[in-house]
């Protein structure tokens, strides 16, 4: 099983996408993320299943958490 | 020599005594590893930050917003000064009650004297809704003002219809921040159905957390164009280290340096008790101690009391003859604790016209008993007919 991080601004933005993502389903944790590994320095991030991630994103955009990168792997 | 029972009404100051859960939160997180919260990805910061987020959810669930919207401040006084000034424009417009307490005013003329804003005061006609909002709509000025308005007086019972001046405002145009001192804790209020763009209150207070806590609650509007918000503190933020600024999203931007997660911990467990006992049960039973603390005050013709019907539970008074600090002082040598002078609030003072030396404050909490409340107000009695 793959694994992906979807990356946001914040600390806070990830614990409530952990919370909002929990509420649709799909489970996560939130990790920390090299900034310079993404394109908008996003120090945070949600990690989860990659076959999870589009309908992760769809989610959370749906719910005002912008989110960065998908990056896959481990970080 | 027995030490006497403390009577503690100066619950408008800040509460006491605390819920017991309040006060095993706050040892509980003394006692164990409580990283900073937000500062590293290790377990102790984890338990921390999952201490502060588990306010602001709370938070956010009980006051119409969203956990990402809510601010921890060290008190209302900080979320204030941070609302104000982060919405005054150079040469802007500012518009306050004239009820409100210092923490309103002094940052209100700063502004004045260091961003050349124009101050103005609405009037609050002991609490007439329709002639408070028509003095608003005079002085608003479309797409300019920013409106700051208390709830509930500090120093009276006075209530101001926040919900009606949101709608106000945003029709206009205009931000509008809330001062919910003596509100939060006694009154239910929703930031979406008032319209509130940021709703300031005290941790320590009717919410029953420890001192140095406070919080802001932004509105949806206000918080969409978060990055427009000028910053007051700059410094550490744990996101966007690189950048210069602070980071553009809430609530990071107005969180520079670390955190009180003791005191958030404890807040928590405060948020949690006013859910389970509820704003109108405590506000209830407040409202029976002050009837029965005025009912025997006005027994006495030479002690005016300043009421003004409102439906809060703070008790304003004079002895004829005695100044307000030789009342205190003498109620402090039976244990009764309350407040005297002009509560930071020398403008609402001159509103509700108490005199030159202030006035008296009595204010209940959910644990004042109607017996300690008999025997203050006894003890008021005594100290008039000492003074006669």
């Amino acid at each position: 099983m793959n694994r992906c991080t979807l990356t946001v601004m914040t600390r806070t933005g990830a614990s409530r996408a952990v919370r909002v993502l929990g509420k649709a389903g799909i489970s996560s944790t939130v990790v920390s993320v090299d900034p310079s590994l993404t394109k908008n320095g996003c120090g945070y991030g949600v990690k989860l299943d990659c076959s999870k991630a589009e309908n992760a994103k769809k989610t959370l955009s749906g719910n005002g958490i912008t989110v960065g990168d998908v990056l896959v792997g481990g970080i | 020599m027995t030490r006497k029972k403390t009577v503690y009404l100066d619950n408008a100051a800040t509460s006491w005594p605390k819920p017991g859960s309040v006060t095993s939160a706050v040892r509980d997180a003394l006692k164990k590893p409580f990283g900073n919260p937000g500062r590293g990805s290790h377990s102790a910061s984890e338990t921390a930050q999952n201490a502060v987020f588990g306010l602001r959810e709370s938070v956010a669930s009980h006051f119409g917003s969203e956990a990402d919207r809510v601010v921890l401040t060290s008190n209302a006084t900080a979320g204030l000064n941070y609302a104000l000034k982060g919405f005054a424009s150079t040469g802007g417009h500012i518009l306050i009650s004239d009820l409100e307490h210092n923490s309103v005013r002094r940052p209100a003329l700063a502004l004045e004297r260091e961003l050349g804003c124009r101050v103005d005061t609405f009037r609050t006609f002991g609490g007439d809704p329709d002639m408070i909002l028509s003095d608003i709509e005079k002085k608003l000025r479309p797409n300019d003002t920013v409106v700051v308005s208390v709830h509930v007086s500090n120093i009276c019972n006075i209530t101001l219809p926040i919900g009606a001046i949101g709608k106000l405002c945003r029709d206009a145009g205009c931000r509008f921040i809330v001062d919910a001192s003596q509100s939060a804790g006694h009154r239910k209020i929703d930031v979406r159905d008032e319209r509130i763009d940021v709703l300031c209150m005290p941790g320590h207070k009717g919410l029953y957390g420890p001192m140095g806590t406070g919080l802001m609650v932004f509105g949806e509007a206000a918080a969409r164009e978060a990055e427009r918000i000028r910053t007051t503190v700059e410094g550490g933020s744990g996101a966007e280290s690189e950048k210069a600024s602070m980071p553009d999203a809430l609530p990071e931007r107005l969180e520079a340096g670390t955190l009180n997660a003791h005191g958030a911990a404890g807040l928590l467990a405060g948020v949690e008790w006013i859910k389970k006992t509820g704003e109108e049960r405590i506000a209830a039973h407040e409202r029976r101690l002050y009837e029965e603390f005025v009912g025997i005050l006005k027994t006495d013709k030479r002690i005016t009391v300043y009421d003004d019907g409102g439906p809060g539970a703070v008790v304003l008074f004079n002895v004829k003859g005695a100044s307000p600090a030789e009342v205190g002082g003498a109620l402090d040598r039976d244990g009764i604790c309350v407040r005297t002078g002009f509560h930071c609030a020398p403008t609402a003072h001159r509103t509700v016209g108490t005199g030159k030396d202030g006035a008296v404050r009595v204010s209940f909490g959910y644990f004042n008993t109607l017996s300690e409340v008999r025997f203050a107000a006894e003890r008021v009695l005594s100290v008039s007919r000492v003074f006669k």
